[in-house]
């Protein structure tokens, strides 16, 4: 069940009369209803992938008990290297067999080797990256005594299950949700509210930012052979807001989602376009993995701590490992590589801790240093989001070289009879309304709120893409 | 909960309210701005007579030259093809020029492997949103499962964006000038055997309501054709030679060019050239 569908616009209005109206007096029934919900949510997808949500569930609840009861170290280790086996053996198998296979086997042939194929059809189940993590965070807390297990498996389950941030994020800490499963809901109507502007907000990101983008993005990309280094430039530039429409949209219709049933989640997205270096865009851009992968990976590997060499080998594992969890291709390795490339230059210029603020924070604009290096890690980011939109290593390589070589910089008529700068104008005023809200988490703030809205209500249904479905890039992850 | 409500009902009433409104204006625009494709180009043909109508998909579009029609023949013809065009939007159009009160001689409809598909063309769906609700459009259509919801205001125009959203109603609002020229309805293609290979379907179906529609609506003959296609597409002569069996007046001329591969610009289609030619064939045939 897709965000931006029919079905979700049934099921939402639903389910929440019936969790304030029917079930609300009793929070175990409440939580039950929920974990009912989010089964069906998931389930409405493909039923069958329920099993590998109840198999993590049950194996990690059954750990975290365990885990409390045992006090032998290496009794403790053995069982959470049981949770880390199972979820990341569920990850690695429906996400990557066939890659490795095939790497294998390219390798093999290289080396004038031929082997032959043994890759499976395998559906890669919907969200698999996101729970699994979430589910390990909970395992990895209790280890390190972080967090007491869960006793009730109903509200570890709906935990793990919650169906607003289920299938893309923000993958969340079970310190911040399980306990709130605990907490007896009561309805408090300015976060509620605040969740119905962000759902609309959310929306308006995916609809019409992020689809819009995408038809560009796939004509520039699908035939960048033939276009010139303008088509070429608005290809990366399209997909750059592509990305960030699709995943920050949706992350906000999740926790818009979640605010109407009395939850908070983490923010994921504080407006990391404009950021001034890459450490500031990765404080900003998909908050939830970049700081699950500081806190499980980057600091047991010694984190910053130890030599110069460590902490860069350190930093270099953290965006591979990143990369590779975006998807099995080689170029969203090269993607991350990139970023650590980007981020060493910003370690070894002691950098990294600049910029905690919001840009330009007492000021209307920004001063010119500013926008010099917003515009240039902008450009740094772009060249990566190329890798990452790429099909293969070698075409994202032929992309940037004819985007560097060609030299023609006209506007062009390309495929889908539409120019290749006509989505600019939408941009500039979506990157002027992020601009001039940066301090909120929407722009439905202030003495013309309504204007807003109608605003935005009226652009949604006049520039939203609603006849060529675009699925939530994040959800092939 | 009594402001959440209030918010809600507020947005749910906002948005209800500029559907409505935007229905209207969307609307207005498209009923009296300059026609910008053939659907629209049919809407506003009203009270005239046209001596050939052609009809079908771009293989009508690309290979029926109107302006030499009427040079060679002295008769008024009209290019209605559509790209991806099937044979009920054939079918909707004929229906639609009668209730215009469009009289025509003959009309001539060009039928191939697209005698296996039913329904409509997503591009002619998106064409006659605009116009769903008019006295014009058939009844047939209106009830059809693939213009579900079209009674929600606006819904038509957001179902189908891509061709009647927000960038059409801008272009038609400037009457910017059409790609085509509506009055002759013919797209030329260029180059020669590009992509030359295709495939025709293995089996056929037993009928086309589409065909059955166009046989009760026509007040005057039907000719049904079928443009040439390059001699490599798999499965061609059985095909056609299925299809001559269940339709009646059928002008096959599929092999017409076999030998002559440089009149295709690639299969299924001919360039400038070899649409050219065909015309001075197809008109030939009507009129002797």
């Amino acid at each position: 069940m897709f965000f931006n569908s029919i079905e979700y616009l049934l099921f939402l209005p639903i389910c929440f009369f019936i969790y304030w109206f029917v079930v609300n007096r009793n929070l175990k029934l409440q939580n039950v209803f929920v974990l009912i919900i989010s089964y069906i949510f998931y389930g409405w997808w493909d039923w069958r992938f329920l099993s590998l949500i109840a198999l993590s569930t049950i194996v990690d609840y059954s750990v975290g008990l365990y885990l409390e009861k045992s006090s032998s170290s290496s009794r403790r280790k053995a069982l959470l290297i049981t949770s880390l086996v199972v979820n990341l053996g569920l990850l690695g198998f429906f996400k990557y067999y066939n890659f490795f296979v095939e790497s294998f086997i390219t390798a093999f042939s290289g080396l004038g080797i031929e082997l032959a194929p043994s890759t499976l059809k395998i559906i890669l189940p919907v969200g698999i990256s996101f729970y699994t993590f979430q589910t390990l965070s909970y395992t990895i807390d209790v280890y390190r005594g972080n967090l007491k297990p869960s006793k009730n498996l109903i509200n570890f389950a709906a935990y793990v299950a919650f169906f607003p941030q289920l299938v893309a994020g923000p993958i969340e800490r079970a310190t911040n949700l399980l306990p709130q499963f605990s907490r007896k809901r009561t309805f408090n109507e300015e976060k509620a509210i605040s969740g119905l502007y962000l759902i609309l907000w959310g929306l308006f990101q995916k609809v019409v930012i992020a689809d819009s983008c995408a038809t560009y993005v796939n004509a520039i990309f699908g035939e960048y052979e033939a276009l010139n280094a303008m088509s070429l430039f608005m290809g990366a530039f399209y997909f750059a807001f592509q990305i960030y429409g699709d995943f920050a949209g949706y992350s906000n219709i999740a926790i818009g989602t979640a605010r109407l049933f009395g939850f908070d989640l983490m923010r994921n997205f504080n407006y990391p376009y404009f950021s001034r270096n890459i450490a500031e865009f990765w404080r900003r851009w998909h908050i939830s993995l970049s700081t699950w992968f500081r806190d499980y990976v980057y600091i047991p590997l010694g984190g910053s701590r130890g030599s110069r060499m460590h902490q860069l080998r350190n930093v270099f594992i953290i965006f591979l490992v990143s990369g590779f969890w975006h998807g099995a291709n080689w170029t969203f390795v090269v993607w991350g590589a990139l970023h650590a490339l980007f981020f060493l230059l910003v370690l070894l210029t002691n950098t990294n801790r600049n910029h905690l603020d919001q840009v330009a924070s007492q000021r209307l604009l920004p001063s010119i240093k500013e926008s010099l290096q917003m515009v240039f890690t902008f450009v740094l980011i772009l060249v990566a989001w190329v890798f990452f939109r790429a099909e293969t290593v070698s075409e994202a390589f032929l992309y940037l070289k004819r985007l560097v070589t060609n030299l023609k910089f006209s506007i062009e008529y390309i495929s889908i009879e539409r120019y290749n700068v006509e989505m600019l104008l939408i941009i500039g005023i979506f990157i002027g309304i992020e601009w001039f809200h940066r301090r909120y988490e929407h722009p439905f703030v202030g003495r013309f709120k309504w204007m807003k809205i109608i605003t935005i209500i009226l652009l949604l249904l006049t520039l939203g893409v609603y006849s060529n479905h675009q699925d939530f890039i994040y959800f092939q992850f | 909960m009594k402001k959440f409500f209030i918010h809600s009902a507020l947005i749910l009433g906002i948005t209800f309210v500029s559907m409505i409104v935007l229905d209207y204006v969307y609307d207005v625009i498209f009923h009296t701005s300059n026609p910008r494709n053939k659907v629209q180009y049919v809407t506003q043909l009203k009270n005239t007579h046209v001596d050939y109508i052609f009809l079908g998909s771009s293989r009508v579009e690309n290979h029926i030259d109107c302006e030499l029609f009427e040079k060679i023949t002295g008769k008024s013809c009209l290019n209605l093809g559509l790209q991806g065009g099937r044979l009920k939007d054939a079918a909707t159009l004929l229906q639609m020029l009668q209730n215009n009160n469009v009289t025509y001689t003959k009309s001539v409809v060009q039928v191939d492997y697209l005698y296996n598909f039913g329904g409509y063309s997503v591009p002619f769906r998106g064409y006659i949103n605009p116009y769903i609700h008019d006295d014009i459009i058939p009844e047939e259509l209106v009830r059809s499962s693939e213009f579900k919801g079209v009674g929600v205001p606006f819904y038509r125009f957001m179902s189908q964006d891509k061709l009647c959203g927000f960038r059409e109603i801008v272009t038609q609002s400037i009457s910017k000038k059409p790609a085509v020229d509506l009055n002759n309805g013919f797209v030329p293609v260029y180059g020669v055997g590009n992509n030359i290979a295709g495939t025709f379907p293995d089996t056929i179906k037993d009928n086309n309501d589409a065909i059955t529609l166009l046989e009760s609506i026509s007040t005057n003959d039907i000719v049904y054709f079928a443009a040439p296609y390059c001699k490599n597409a798999e499965n061609r002569d059985a095909f056609m030679e299925e299809l001559s069996r269940r339709i009646p007046n059928f002008l096959n001329h599929i092999d017409v060019f076999d030998e002559e591969e440089t009149l295709f610009s690639n299969c299924g289609h001919l360039n400038l050239e070899g649409a050219q030619k065909f015309t001075r064939i197809i008109a030939h045939d009507l009129t002797n």
